[in-house]
């Protein structure tokens, strides 16, 4: 070694100190040299080392801000006619001057110890019960949270005592006597002080209040304050991290009692959908899908690591509902307006689904807005080989179009029928990959994907299977093609399956050539209803139980349902196209008794009519009242 | 007293130059035990206990995936070597103990196993089982390949390599993922920003360099150094495999920018066109697997793959890629027994072999044979009527694998040079007047067939 030979040197040197002092000193820099050299080697080398696994992405991953040690957080409130916002510590995080929306009184909660908003929402309490529903919001979010109120436009008109007591309670003023266009702002802490208010009273029915603009300041809390002291399980850890960014989800994030997330149903026997992939379209309606996802995961024989949720945005809320359950979700960016924007949606998710799945030869279909029944995968279970087997079968769907309250009565009982219902479905591969997906939808054609799913060129006379009484119920109020009166009118009325592990009768009579010897089989054995009693009446249908009645409609050929659709209307089902039917027939139920209505000739079981029987032709109403509103009046009044 | 203190002054400069020459020692020491990675001494000095370290450590890891019903299988090509060569004994061995630790024992840095995404479940308790174990563990994300496609999906990063270090030693755990086209698929181990590029020697490990696919193997269950573990029923062939095993995505990015520019044709004949290449596709790789000969997309389907992970409408065939060292003289029994009867062939197993197929509904399917030079690749092209004959000329070229209408096929890993070769630089511009004697940028003039080997060079059905 090179020290060492130096060493050496420098003793024999010591004779000549002045040289020797030197030369000591060249050893020591020289030693010195060696050593920085060697270091920097050695870092080279580990550098090289690991160079071929660095991510490309290095620079991506940017440190996120650290967490800011401001105590106090600036507020801006803005309240006018035409224009809301909020800023907080300078960030518009609300803002809305657009027309003709955003009415009422918008909500927002922030977390007391980040600063963070957990929930944004708005109450047109303009309009009547939006106030119960802001009720309802306000006792959700857990006490020390700082509320955020602002008005738009008109926040007074159907704000009930209830509401204004509830807001009393929060520490304002002014509510108790908001009255008809005042503007009004406040910020306070749920259960805890108040940190400004600011009002401004319309002089006249027809002019609004002055704009209105609180400052004011909120100090912050520790984050331990800001959090329940929940046991520090895995399940725990998901739920602190949902309830420290989100509100308005009521008791899972409760200090005390939460509500649970893991549901553990009873597994199913036998059960042959366990490995089916289950496809949760889902859009931004957190609510929605939180509801959605809780009764998914407790029907009975689910299997949680084949759900994957597919949510059509970034949407940061729903993304967080999905890991509150410990799901799979997806985002996909979007692309597309409206409905060619949903059905682009719907490809995007059903091609993904059989890539994370390549050995499924089926996907369950649902959506955010759907309650799913406790046996659900029960009657997939027991039906879905014929799905496999049956080539003349589209789809199996949870979903009778038909099946109201009044109309639907067994449920172990199941159809054929020429329509394709969606609202819970089983798709196969082979449909989707073979037939479907290489012609599926465009984005430029604006077309909704299940109205195209039921168009003949897809459908090409297959049937799907649905039961009597639906094993989903679609409680979406608020979406792209619904609306409160809509829902009213068309689906709240519809019954949905509560009992458990239903055995379903005589599931190989749904085989195409059975299912026409069991038709046959219940068209001879029906009594043919008096066709001179109105239809619509109730004594038109005997006061029995467990008999069969059929009835003969006029239908002059296949795409005749002038008389279905009037006769549709006055049973108060589904009316606005036709669904449900098999071959002219359709299969419902009156008084708990199996009823059948045969569309006359052009329906194959014309035959069974005794030739004594007219069938039954109901005009449909003159249009000059507007076409369009009929329908939809004439169903809401049945509620 | 000048001298005594010029003395003391030498003794204590001597003293200190000592001293930095054993710091330097010290050092250069430390610097060696790091270069072969701290834990990972390759001194020979305590051979005995470095190898029963690796036995423990591996016996350790094995209970603590048993433990979590986690299923794995040992994919250490260094292991399976050695078992590969005492397969039978091993295969017919009972559960005796073996009498020495012939395998596991061996040394080296990591012991790599396979775990299958979809028979595990959670991965909860796992890691804290682990640490009270003793062990460091080391978990690599990244972005799911399956969410990839023409849709902008982006999903939660999902995991694709764990390392558990012990002691000197440490646990390689490659996940396996299925995925469309009946074939298993891990992910390249690329480190984020924030992770310690010291925890292993990460150069050494056998598999993530690059990501690989894999047929789904069957495994047996073994005894080995009396360790029960689970082990590709066929080594050797897992061996091979393991050899060319790079996977290569197909490039969607670029292909939703070429769909910007020229949108998709989404007419019923081009669907239908789609619909029977795919198919003729997949059953000409059916056929062709069976006879084990392996293939590659070539031409405009090579092009289709690369520019718009899809097959081009106007195609109107299905190009495939042969190396004549290849060649089998049952192919074409093989493909008439499939259905597709011979169209044509041009030349001959020694020059410019092409094969023909009709497929159904007036799809054709052509194989091209490529013949190696030393510094570059070429198959040939033959005229008809005139029995003119060409020659395409490729730069050399590796196979890897890719993913292509829900099957596992190979194309070109240089693909950008291969197309280029083929389509020149405007590749990327669709061209639908194509004359293959002339539109190739790599095309030369080869000569005419002789007269009286035209029967045997050209033959039309």
């Amino acid at each position: 070694m090179e020290g060492k030979t130096c060493a050496e040197a420098s003793r024999r040197l010591s004779q000549h100190p002045t040289g020797a002092v030197l030369f000591l000193l060249v050893t020591v820099i020289v030693n010195i040299k060696l050593i920085l050299d060697t270091r920097r080697a050695a870092y080279e080398e580990e550098e090289e080392s690991a160079q071929d696994y660095d991510d490309e992405l290095l620079n991506v991953e940017v440190p996120r801000h650290p967490v800011s040690n401001k105590k106090v957080l600036d507020v801006e409130v803005y309240s006018s006619r035409s224009k809301v916002y909020v800023a907080v510590d300078g960030t518009t995080v609300l803002e809305d001057e657009a027309r003709e929306q955003g009415r009422g009184i918008h909500v927002i909660v922030l977390n007391q110890a980040t600063g963070h908003v957990m929930a944004k929402r708005v109450f047109d309490t303009y309009s009547p019960h939006e106030d119960e529903a802001m009720v309802l919001f306000l006792n959700m979010v857990a006490r020390g949270r700082i509320l955020i109120f602002t008005i738009k436009d008109e926040g007074s008109f159907h704000l009930k005592d209830t509401a204004k007591n509830v807001l009393k309670s929060l520490g304002s003023q002014v509510a108790p006597f908001l009255s008809w266009r005042d503007m009004w702002t406040f910020v306070g802490k749920k259960g805890g002080e108040v940190y400004g208010e600011k009002h401004a009273k319309s002089p006249a029915l027809s002019t609004w209040g002055d704009p209105v603009l609180l400052k004011t300041e909120v100090h912050l809390t520790s984050v331990e304050d800001a959090e329940c002291h929940w046991p520090d399980t895995e399940l725990n850890r998901r739920r602190r991290r949902f309830c420290s960014k989100v509100e308005g989800y009521g008791s899972v994030c409760s200090c005390k009692d939460p509500t649970p997330i893991e549901f553990n149903p009873d597994p199913l026997k036998d059960n042959k959908v366990f490995d089916v992939p289950v496809a949760v379209i889902a859009g931004n309606r957190p609510n929605y899908l939180y509801r959605m996802l809780r009764s998914l995961l407790s029907a009975q024989g689910v299997n949680p690591r084949m759900i994957t949720v597919f949510i059509d945005g970034y949407y940061e809320e729903p993304m967080d509902v999905v890991e509150l359950f410990g799901l799979s979700g997806i985002q996909h960016t979007p692309i597309s307006i409206k409905n060619a924007r949903v059905s682009q949606h719907y490809k995007a998710s059903l091609t993904a689904t059989f890539n994370l799945f390549p050995d499924a030869k089926f996907a369950v279909v649902l959506e955010e807005d759907l309650d799913i029944s406790v046996d659900f995968f029960s009657f997939l279970s027991q039906s879905i080989y014929l799905l496999e087997e049956d080539e003349s079968l589209y789809c199996i769907s949870a979903w009778n179009d038909q099946g109201y309250e009044h109309t639907a009565e067994d449920p172990s009982l199941l159809y054929r029928v020429e329509t394709m219902p969606g609202l819970g479905w089983v798709l196969r591969k082979s449909l989707y990959k073979d037939e479907l997906e290489p012609k599926w939808p465009t984005p430029e054609k604006l077309w909704d994907w299940d109205m195209w799913m039921r168009m003949p060129e897809q459908r090409k006379g297959r049937e799907c299977i649905i039961p009597d009484i639906s094993r989903s119920y679609h409680f979406g109020i608020v979406g792209l093609n619904m609306n409160g009166y809509f829902h009213e009118a068309y689906f709240k009325k519809h019954k949905f399956n509560t009992v458990p592990n239903v055995q379903l009768k005589n599931v190989e009579s749904l085989r195409k050539d059975a299912y026409e010897t069991e038709i046959h089989r219940l068209l001879g054995e029906a009594e043919v209803l008096d066709h001179s009693k109105n239809p619509c009446e109730d004594s038109f249908v005997p006061d029995t139980e467990g008999k069969v009645y059929v009835m003969f409609i006029k239908m002059e050929q296949e795409a005749d349902f002038t008389t279905w659709t009037q006769l549709a209307k006055c049973l108060h089902i589904w009316d606005l196209d036709v669904r449900g039917n098999h071959k002219g027939l359709w299969r419902l139920f009156r008084k708990k008794n199996h009823f059948l209505v045969v569309g006359v000739p052009a329906s194959p079981y014309s035959s069974k009519k005794p030739s004594s029987v007219v069938p039954i032709y109901m005009e449909p109403p003159a249009k000059e009242e507007g076409a369009a509103a009929v329908p939809a009046v004439a169903a809401a009044e049945q509620t | 007293m000048q001298k005594i203190n010029k003395n003391a002054v030498l003794a204590l400069l001597s003293l200190s130059s000592l001293l930095f020459l054993l710091f330097q020692l010290a050092y250069y020491r430390s610097y060696l035990a790091h270069k072969n990675g701290a834990a990972f001494s390759k001194v020979r000095g305590s051979q005995s206990g470095q190898d029963s370290t690796r036995w423990h450590v591996v016996r350790k890891f094995l209970s603590l995936i048993s433990s979590h019903n986690i299923p794995v299988y040992l994919i250490d090509p260094l292991i399976l070597g050695l078992v590969d060569k005492d397969i039978e004994q091993i295969r017919s061995s009972s559960d005796g103990p073996s009498p020495e630790c012939k395998y596991f024992c061996v040394p080296r840095d990591f012991t790599t196993f396979a775990l299958l995404d979809k028979t595990w479940k959670h991965e909860v308790g796992l890691f804290r089982t682990a640490e009270k174990m003793g062990f460091q563990w080391l978990k690599v994300l990244n972005k799911d390949p399956r969410l990839d496609g023409m849709d902008d999906l982006s999903g939660t990063e999902i995991p694709l390599h764990y390392i558990f270090k012990l002691a000197s030693h440490a646990i390689h755990l490659v996940v396996f993922y299925e995925r469309s086209g009946n074939y298993l698929w891990h992910g390249p181990l690329r480190l984020k920003q924030h992770m310690d590029r010291k925890f292993v020697p990460f150069r050494k490990l056998h598999f993530g360099r690059y990501p690989g696919a894999y047929e789904k193997p069957e495994l047996l269950l073994v005894s080995i150094d009396d360790l029960k573990i689970q082990i590709p029923k066929n080594p050797s062939s897992f061996l091979e495999e393991m050899t060319h095993s790079r996977f290569l995505e197909c490039r969607y990015r670029e292909a939703r920018a070429f769909f910007q520019l020229y949108p998709d044709d989404a007419s019923v004949d081009a669907v239908e066109f789609r619909k029977r290449a795919k198919s003729l596709l997949h059953l000409a790789a059916l056929t062709l697997n069976n006879l084990g000969v392996k293939f590659w997309l070539s031409s405009g389907t090579c092009l289709g793959w690369y520019r718009q992970c899809n097959v081009i409408p106007y195609s109107k065939d299905v190009d495939l890629g042969i190396f004549i060292r290849d060649y089998k003289a049952d192919i074409i029994p093989a493909f008439q027994k499939a259905g597709l009867p011979l169209k044509h062939k041009f030349g001959k197993v020694e020059d410019s072999l092409e094969l023909s197929f009709q497929g159904e509904d007036d799809v054709k399917l052509d194989i091209f044979f490529f013949y190696e030079e030393d510094d570059h690749i070429w198959n040939g092209g033959t005229q008809a009527k005139s029995g003119k004959k060409f020659k395409y000329l490729f730069p050399k070229f590796t196979l890897c694998w890719t993913e292509f209408v829900e099957l596992k096929v190979h194309v070109p890993c240089e693909t950008l040079q291969y197309v280029e070769a083929n389509y020149g630089p405007d590749w990327k511009v669709p061209v639908k007047m194509w004359d293959w004697k002339s539109s190739p940028s790599n095309v030369q003039y080869n000569g005419v067939w002789p007269v009286d080997e035209w029967d045997d060079v050209i033959q039309i059905y």
